[in-house]
């Protein structure tokens, strides 16, 4: 107890000494700066305005490759790919900010709205954005559709020249027994798709285990050859 | 000033105690000098060190449950500042402009930016976010500059809270994949527009992520804030509809002013809205900043928690402002609802001229129906702070200190970072608290006051004026009278002096001047100045004229020798410059370019006068490429007009 009273009486103390000089005890001093470093990851992942796109669009950087993405979270899908890089200072200089800066020649675009569809209905479908993760350099964007499907979708740069999407899709009450896909026609790529039916109208369909899983592979086309 | 002579014997004796007290514990304090005035200061202003690899616009910033200063800015990224207070990590990165953080843990955090609430994770533990989860999204955006998401606090039923700002119409708008289609329609001759649900909302955010409109009438509400019993308050910005910036307790489903917001309340949608509809259902804020004197851009409150670590005014609200200036208000319940008054706390400009140097152009100096520029000079600083600008996101540190957050892009130069206000210990001569009286008003001030000077009523200088509210730029205060004060009743200690009038009239703001006041040390009161907003009276009475007319006054306008270019120029940096640029050249923006002002094929050159000044007022309007200018008499007034298109021909018309 006494030694209690000690400290007590020598906190006072020192507390008092130190508002007498101006300071407030409580408060420590400040030392300068560093950080643990930034790592730079191979995918970069930033949300602004993107030109030919909606609001708050994704500019994604896959660095090693030299690839560069535009992923609408609105439109739902990859709006437009390209080698080469991008420039978001545009986006946050000056009080009226500018839309991002593409540095490159994109050799794949989209533009149908949610061309990834539980019905192949012209009804647009309830699609809702759900986030994203990067995980050990994998790049995933989740999303749902009508409400009863969810949609992991998974994106990796290939050899430079192009990407692959992987998608996983959740269907767990087996509500939904199939899924549209709309592929638009490409001038500059080649796009493959690994499972699912292509019908005569351009629509592909996914059903039984091929609903689950499936991919797109999307080349940048060699026109020199 | 004459500083009585006891002051200085206070002052030795002060320094006698500190020297008496470092002979006796050694050489723990300072030499045993007589202190200076800056030594006595109450409270200093540290520069928080930030590292290199960051952008120190810092567009929010709370403390961790683990006493960690979490930071945002608004390049997207978080940091986080480990315990030995120097280490900095980044967290997270890549988010569009947040402006509101919730830590919900050290590796967990909410946040507010434009297009959602994020649920950022570290699920791996290795200290940087890799899960970003959409947690509500349910309103709409476009591309505007004018369009932000602040938050994030928590309410009493573990709500969160955000504000949703405006669209500005005039700046650029594509309306590419909206995310919920744009309604671009005024609805009562508004420039800024909510060209979506729910902008100029405060809305709440239960803990399932189900999105709640609150309340609606805002026109920017750039600071949300919850105080101690869970109820929140935004701080709104002036501009159309809102007279003066202000600080609103928010009830649900109530209306605060700013029309737009109407057009998404379904007992309204689509209907006609009036002046007088929006007058009667308007509700008024509890605090009102007065233009100029309390700034002209508030940011996020904060309440002071700390229990008497920050100095005498526990549980009062801090607030920053753009300016150079923290304001701290004090309210009060009077029949169920909030009013109080508003001080200045620490302002670090001198005179009119330095103030709108450091106040992001004259959006926040010209306007209150320009006049806004007169009412800068009533401030006094506070002797030896180094406040920057820009001061519109704060918290309030585990040690009790008051950490501020600065941003200013694009409207002055930058000079942002972190802060903090430190209390020394010294308790400041202050007006702690204004209180309404059934006679008039109740000071309690921070120290006895000298009873000679303290008595007097003629050492307190009181008036009162009025905001009229309309779709002007702010408006300028009208009914302006000085109050008599027939008797001063100061208390026995001396520490409250009650003021009795004549009358007090709901609906005022009333203004106080005690800079002849000193303490029984004779030293004067730091920030000699409040704003009392009295909504209703004791006995419950309120205004009951026209919100948008003068009561009283009738004074002549001054007549002018002409325009005025000095008034153009500002004007024209204000409300011009984003599409016709500074040299008058025109810009290119999406899918639209301004004309050259400059050229021969100018409008300045094919056009009258007359038609180019009805041009500017939107009378008469023209599309170019699909746009057409907006119609600035929504907001200048015929003056201005004249002003600024005199400026504009002066400047750009080529010969």
């Amino acid at each position: 107890m006494k030694a209690n009273h000690c400290n007590i009486i020598l906190a006072l103390t020192i507390s008092a000494m130190a508002i007498a000089c101006g300071e407030n005890p409580k408060v420590a001093e400040l030392g300068p700066a560093k950080t643990t470093g930034i790592p730079v990851p191979d995918v970069q992942v930033f949300r602004t305005m993107m030109p030919d796109a909606g609001p708050s669009a994704f500019a994604v950087r896959f660095t090693e490759a030299g690839l560069a993405m535009c992923y609408d979270p609105v439109r739902g899908g990859v709006n437009y790919l390209w080698k080469g890089d991008f420039d978001l200072q545009p986006t946050v200089t000056g009080k009226i900010s500018k839309l991002a800066v593409v540095e490159g020649e994109p050799f794949y675009r989209e533009s149908d709205w949610h061309p990834l569809r539980s019905s192949k209905s012209l009804d647009e479908p309830d699609y809702k954005f759900l986030g994203y993760s990067v995980k050990e350099g994998a790049l995933e964007f989740n999303y749902s559709i009508d409400g009863e499907v969810k949609v992991r979708e998974r994106i990796t740069p290939i050899d430079g020249e192009g990407i692959r999407r992987d998608f996983l899709v959740e269907n767990q009450d087996r509500t939904v027994r199939s899924l549209y896909l709309h592929l638009e026609p490409q001038e500059l790529a080649t796009v493959s798709v690994d499972g699912g039916t292509v019908g005569e109208d351009g629509w592909t369909l996914f059903q039984g285990e091929a609903l689950r899983d499936f991919s797109i592979t999307i080349h940048k086309k060699d026109l020199e050859k | 000033m004459k500083i009585p002579l006891k002051k200085k014997n206070r002052l030795f004796q002060s320094a006698a105690f500190v020297w008496l007290a470092g002979i006796f514990f050694g050489q723990a304090c300072s030499p045993p000098e007589p202190q200076s005035a800056e030594d006595l200061l109450s409270y200093r202003i540290d520069n928080v060190p930030l590292p290199e690899e960051m952008v120190p616009e810092i567009s929010a910033l709370g403390f961790s449950p683990e006493g960690r200063l979490v930071v945002a800015n608004r390049i997207g990224e978080i940091w986080i500042r480990e315990p030995d207070q120097q280490t900095w990590r980044r967290f997270a990165y890549g988010l569009h402009e947040p402006l509101g953080i919730q830590i919900v843990r050290e590796d967990e955090i909410l946040v507010a930016h434009k297009p959602e609430v994020t649920h950022l994770k570290d699920t791996d533990r290795d200290g940087i976010a890799d899960t970003y989860l959409t947690m509500v999204d349910d309103w709409g955006i476009s591309d505007n500059w004018h369009e932000h998401n602040f938050g994030l606090p928590k309410d009493a039923q573990g709500n969160l809270v955000i504000a949703l700002g405006q669209a500005d119409k005039a700046g650029p708008m594509r309306e590419i994949y909206p995310r919920i289609p744009l309604n671009l329609d005024k609805v009562l001759g508004e420039s800024k527009i909510s060209a979506t649900p729910w902008q100029g909302w405060v809305m709440k955010i239960s803990p399932e992520g189900t999105l709640i409109p609150w309340a609606n009438g805002f026109r920017m509400a750039a600071g949300v804030g919850v105080n101690p019993e869970g109820e929140v308050f935004v701080t709104d910005q002036q501009g159309d509809w809102i007279p003066s910036s202000n600080l609103i307790h928010v009830q649900k489903g109530r209306f605060y002013g700013h029309p737009a917001s109407l057009k998404w309340d379904s007992r309204y949608a689509g209907g006609e809205v009036t002046t007088e509809l929006v007058e009667e259902l308007r509700s008024p804020e509890a605090v009102v900043f007065p233009h100029g004197s309390m700034g002209g851009s508030p940011g996020e409150p904060v309440w002071d928690l700390t229990e008497g670590n920050f100095g005498p005014f526990a549980g009062q609200v801090f607030v920053g402002d753009f300016t150079r200036l923290l304001m701290r208000v004090d309210m009060e319940k009077v029949n169920g609802e909030y009013q109080g008054v508003v001080f200045p706390f620490i302002r670090d400009a001198t005179g009119a001229e330095d103030i709108m140097a450091f106040s992001g152009g004259n959006n926040l100096t010209i306007p209150a129906g320009g006049e806004g520029r007169f009412y800068f000079e009533d401030v006094p600083p506070r002797p030896g702070t180094r406040l920057r600008q820009g001061n519109m996101h704060m918290a309030f540190a585990p040690d009790g200190s008051l950490y501020v957050g600065q941003t200013t892009r694009g409207w002055v130069d930058a000079e942002e970072g972190i802060q903090r206000v430190v209390w020394s210990g010294n308790t400041p001569s202050e007006i702690k608290t204004m209180r309404i009286s059934a006679t008039g008003f109740d000071l309690t001030f921070t120290k006895a006051m000298d009873q000679e000077a303290a008595v007097k009523p003629e050492n307190y200088k009181l008036s009162r004026f009025r905001y009229l509210y309309s779709s002007g730029y702010g408006s300028p205060r009208a009914d302006k009278a000085d109050v008599p004060i027939k008797e001063v009743i100061l208390s026995e200690n001396g520490e409250t002096a009650s003021l009795v009038l004549d009358e007090l009239l709901p609906g005022f703001v009333y203004r106080l001047e005690v800079d002849k006041l000193v303490d029984d040390e004779g030293k004067s009161i730091e920030n000699p100045l409040a704003y009392y907003t009295l909504n209703q009276t004791l006995d419950g009475q309120k205004f009951e004229g026209k919100l948008s007319e003068a009561m009283f006054e009738t004074s002549e306008p001054e007549e002018r020798a002409g325009p005025d270019l000095g008034n153009g120029a500002r004007l024209y940096r204000t409300f011009c410059i984003a599409c016709h640029q500074e040299d008058g050249k025109g810009g290119s923006t999406e899918g639209f370019s301004s004309p050259d002002l400059t050229a021969q094929e100018s409008p300045l050159r094919t056009k009258s006068s007359a038609a180019l000044l009805r041009y500017i007022a939107g009378v008469e309007q023209e599309t170019l490429q699909g746009r057409t200018m907006p119609s600035f008499g929504n907001f200048l007034n015929e003056q201005e007009i004249e002003d600024v298109f005199h400026y504009i021909n002066s400047t750009f018309k080529s010969d």
